[in-house]
């Protein structure tokens, strides 16, 4: 076993034992099919959710004004860094841009999330772990 | 005023040598990355627009950006939009509802061919020229 593989297992079973997020942290996959790709009319999307395993931890960054209006609430638009193993997330992942993030809370309320950045730690070319700024797109209560 | 849009896209896109990718820039949640500009690809965006009744003449503006990382590409793009939209100064207005066929409205959509001109925008890493248009049309 390298010594990658080795710090990164670790890394995994730290954040596994952790479980540090209050609400289920999931990658958000948009494929889209038909359609006239151009014009973006016509397109069937579909999404598929994959929880994040092991967990990530996740830091708020900034809290910014409510801005987005879902149902009849206005949301919370916020900042957040988040570390994520590289065995939940792969570095094209990452990079994606049509992937998202989201938060699912006990009560069912999603918040979705864009990743404006990310910053890679490896070792001998090995990725173990990503550092994403994530930003409120939508949420949903 | 989709439809004005729409066939403007097709028309740039579609008159476009083989190889050359024309992007267009617009919020869809399904594509995150038409948001941002493409590189090594004509991107077209639109930007303020009037609406009419039928009656009047209705404003688009876009605005076409070739952006390449060879200089030399991105200026033949260049050449090839400017002799596109100089020798042309409309083209037909369809409905694009069901993409797979456009339906003729009977308008065209007009631009005033003597004011087409490339602007250099200043971008470390890559060429990149901008042209402003208004496109005039009969919104219905």
């Amino acid at each position: 076993m390298s010594r990658a593989t080795s710090i990164q297992n670790k890394l995994d079973r730290v954040l596994t034992r952790l479980n540090v997020t209050d609400r289920v942290v999931s990658k958000r996959i948009t494929t889209t099919t038909g359609g006239d790709p151009l014009l973006g009319r016509g397109v069937m999307a579909a999404t598929s959710d994959t929880t994040l395993n092991p967990p990530p931890s996740v830091l708020v960054a900034a809290k910014n004004y409510p801005l987005v209006i879902a149902g009849t609430a206005l949301s919370p638009d916020a900042e957040y860094l988040m570390t994520v193993s590289a065995s939940a997330m792969s570095r094209s992942e990452v990079a994606d841009p049509n992937l998202t993030i989201t938060f699912t809370d006990a009560a069912g309320g999603v918040e979705e999330l864009f990743v404006i950045g990310f910053a890679p730690s490896y070792l001998n070319g090995v990725d173990i772990a990503f550092m994403l700024i994530l930003s409120s797109k939508q949420r949903s209560v | 005023m989709t439809r004005s849009r729409d066939s403007f896209l097709h028309f740039i896109n579609d008159n476009l040598p083989t190889g050359v990718v024309c992007h267009a820039l617009r919020r869809d949640p399904a594509s995150r990355a038409s948001d941002a500009l493409q590189m090594n690809a004509v991107n077209v965006s639109f930007l303020n627009l009037s609406a009419g009744d039928g009656t009047a003449l209705c404003a688009q503006q876009v605005v076409i950006a070739v952006v390449a990382d060879d200089e030399n590409t991105a200026v033949d793009w260049v050449g090839t939009l400017f002799t596109l939209l100089r020798s042309a100064f409309y083209c037909p207005m369809l409905d694009y509802t069901v993409p797979t066929a456009p339906v003729a409205t009977g308008t065209n959509i007009m631009w005033d061919r003597k004011r087409v001109t490339f602007k250099r925008i200043t971008s470390e890493g890559y060429a990149h020229y901008s042209c402003l248009l208004s496109l005039k049309f009969v919104s219905q």
